[in-house]
């Protein structure tokens, strides 16, 4: 098989009271906000008109909001909806979600699990989310590494599409976590990098090949 | 060209301890499906399908201590020993990947009363990929895949694709789920479990029956490791996702479509005739098996032999896909199909072949389908 390049066209941040999008920073926070007010603020600064955001858990709003930048300028009507691919890693599952639900079943005497949150104890509901949202039917993967993965990535990503399964793929890393310590802390670790990979340039504006070394430092904010 | 094999397989189940003898079980027409009153489980009797934990303790007590494992970390370690136990690979070889499949691992372990030797870092996925991966002493980094009902499903396409991009040789890919009171409490506030033992495809389906279990297939593209004179070779897969709703299947089955269509293609088949039969789905849910029927006549597959073996395991979730994949395996290698129990009466719009009885035909190909929360689907063609 000839190894064919693949590019990156769009990428996006959200960590640390910031977004960053295409290596810009598009706005940060400079007084630290909690998680909710963050993400919430960040939402409402997009304009975006879609109230099924604040049923999401803090998990699904991150990816959902990094994607919605992510493809605010791309150019992914183009394609056909399943010819778009969306793959998704991160560490810590749907565990916050997992928490909040077990609190709901735990006593007995005040038993109230719920449906509408039962079914975000799955991490792979954020791409159901990304995917209602764009319509996008193509290939899905939702993958757990301990730590941020490049290998992993570019490898999943590169198969898909220099084998036709899909012709472009948003991929990347949406990671939250709960301080583990302090069940409530209002401090959890929240890390989210999504890029729009095609298998082409078509702009010819976008110089950055989609490979492990390019992944690295766009995650690490260095590009 | 790389291609793709099964070198070696193992279930573990309320069926058994291996394939083998979960094969035979439903050959002969015996459900797992148990009615239980354990209220750690449930508040109220519920049918399962339940592991005999006696028998996995003390298989397992032999070889490690079951106070420093959890009852996931437990059958995946018994299972990937029978299914290693039939192969030559060296799992320390760099070549070698694990690849873990579940949706909610050791959950159980957010439970107070849990085990005290056991960290409760081990909610972790990746953690119980650790331990599995140290417990055998592989050499690569384990992954896992944890994407609701097609999590088995999307691990072993995933292991066919690092295998034919020549990234690993092999690939050890296991699927479990133990069933707690938490995944238990959330199907019973959706009101999806049915009060009966599951009827997939029946008029009068009531929902699913939940089932637990671990189900592992050693992937590899060396024949020489292959012992079967019935070489099961992995065709092609896909996955796909519906667009419509987060707990419910699409009302078209184009979602699923795009799915095997995408395994048909990779897969090179033209004639849908070659395909002997489907292993779908089949949740019992109303909804479900009404959207893979449309599926399937989307697919022009209608006329296809099709069964669902949730009347034998219940839905074991992350296993699910890789258990059935196994019985699939089994009946293409035995020529036998195997029925769909708890089937009677036609309860889907379209007009699919659903195996009531079991019977013999000579196969060479089938395709095994799944779908989930979130409206993830996949497909996976396998032949000998």
């Amino acid at each position: 098989m000839m190894i064919e390049n693949n590019f990156i066209s769009n990428y996006c941040l959200i960590r640390n009271n910031s977004v960053f999008l295409n290596g810009e920073t598009l706005y940060t926070f400079e007084n630290p906000l909690n998680y909710n007010d963050f993400i919430k603020t960040a939402f409402k600064s997009q304009q975006i008109t879609y109230p099924k955001f604040y049923k999401m858990d803090n998990l699904c709003k991150l990816g959902f909001l990094t994607n919605e930048l992510l493809l605010k300028n791309s150019n992914i009507r183009e394609y056909e909806k399943n010819e778009i691919a969306v793959i998704i890693l991160n560490s810590s599952s749907s565990l916050d979600t997992d928490m909040n639900y077990y609190e709901t079943i735990k006593d007995k005497s005040n038993y109230y699990p719920n449906p509408s949150l039962f079914v975000y104890t799955l991490p792979n509901i954020m791409l159901g989310e990304i995917c209602i949202r764009n319509g996008f039917k193509g290939e899905n993967m939702l993958l757990i590494s301990q730590k941020f993965n490049p290998v992993l990535l570019t490898t999943t990503v590169n198969d898909l599409l220099n084998n036709n399964k899909s012709k472009c793929c948003i991929a990347g890393w949406v990671e939250y976590k709960r301080n583990w310590e302090k069940t409530f802390s209002q401090n959890p670790f929240y890390d989210s990098f999504l890029c729009f990979i095609e298998k082409k340039d078509k702009t010819g504006k976008m110089k950055i090949e989609f490979n492990i070394e390019n992944i690295n430092n766009l995650y690490n904010n260095k590009a | 060209m790389v291609d793709v094999y099964i070198a070696s397989d193992n279930i573990i189940s309320s069926l058994g301890i291996t394939s083998t003898e979960n094969f035979q079980n439903c050959k002969n027409g015996k459900s797992g499906i148990v009615l239980t009153d354990d209220k750690k489980l449930s508040q109220t009797p519920l049918y399962a399908s339940l592991i005999n934990w006696n028998i996995i303790n003390e298989m397992f007590g032999k070889i490690a201590d079951n106070a420093l494992f959890t009852r996931l970390e437990r059958i995946f370690i018994l299972s990937i020993t029978d299914a290693l136990k039939q192969t030559n690979i060296r799992v320390s070889d760099n070549n070698t990947l694990l690849l873990l499949s579940t949706t909610k691992g050791n959950i159980e372990l957010l439970e107070q009363n849990g085990n005290i030797h056991i960290d409760k870092d081990r909610l972790h996925l990746w953690k119980t990929a650790d331990i599995i991966q140290k417990y055998f002493q592989l050499s690569n980094e384990p992954f896992v895949v944890s994407h609701a009902c097609v999590s088995g499903l999307n691990a072993i396409i995933l292991a066919s694709r690092l295998i034919k991009s020549k990234c690993y040789e092999n690939v050890i890919v296991s699927g479990g789920d133990v069933l707690t009171e938490f995944i238990i409490s959330g199907f019973q506030s959706f009101k999806a479990i049915s009060p009966r033992p599951c009827k997939p495809f029946d008029i009068a389906r009531e929902g699913i029956t939940l089932g637990e279990g671990c189900g592992t297939v050693v992937l590899t593209s060396n024949q020489t490791l292959l012992k079967d004179k019935n070489k099961i070779k992995i065709l092609g897969g896909g996955t796909s996702n519906d667009a419509n709703h987060i707990s419910g299947p699409s009302r078209t089955g184009d979602g699923l479509f795009y799915a095997i269509d995408s395994a048909l293609k990779e897969a090179a088949i033209s004639d849908k005739n070659e395909i002997g039969f489907i292993s779908a789905h089949g949740t019992a849910t109303s909804f479900n098996d009404e959207m893979e029927s449309k599926a399937l006549k989307i697919a022009g597959l209608t006329k296809i032999p099709v069964n669902s073996l949730k009347g034998f395991f219940g839905h074991t979730l992350g296993a699910a896909g890789i258990i059935e994949s196994i019985i699939s395996i089994y009946e293409l290698k035995n020529n036998i199909l195997i029925p769909t129990i708890g089937y009677e009466n036609h309860g889907v719009t379209e007009n699919i072949s659903v195996i009531a009885k079991v019977s013999e035909k000579k196969l060479q190909t089938c395709l095994k389908t799944a779908s989930g929360f979130g409206g993830c689907n996949a497909a996976v063609l396998y032949s000998k």
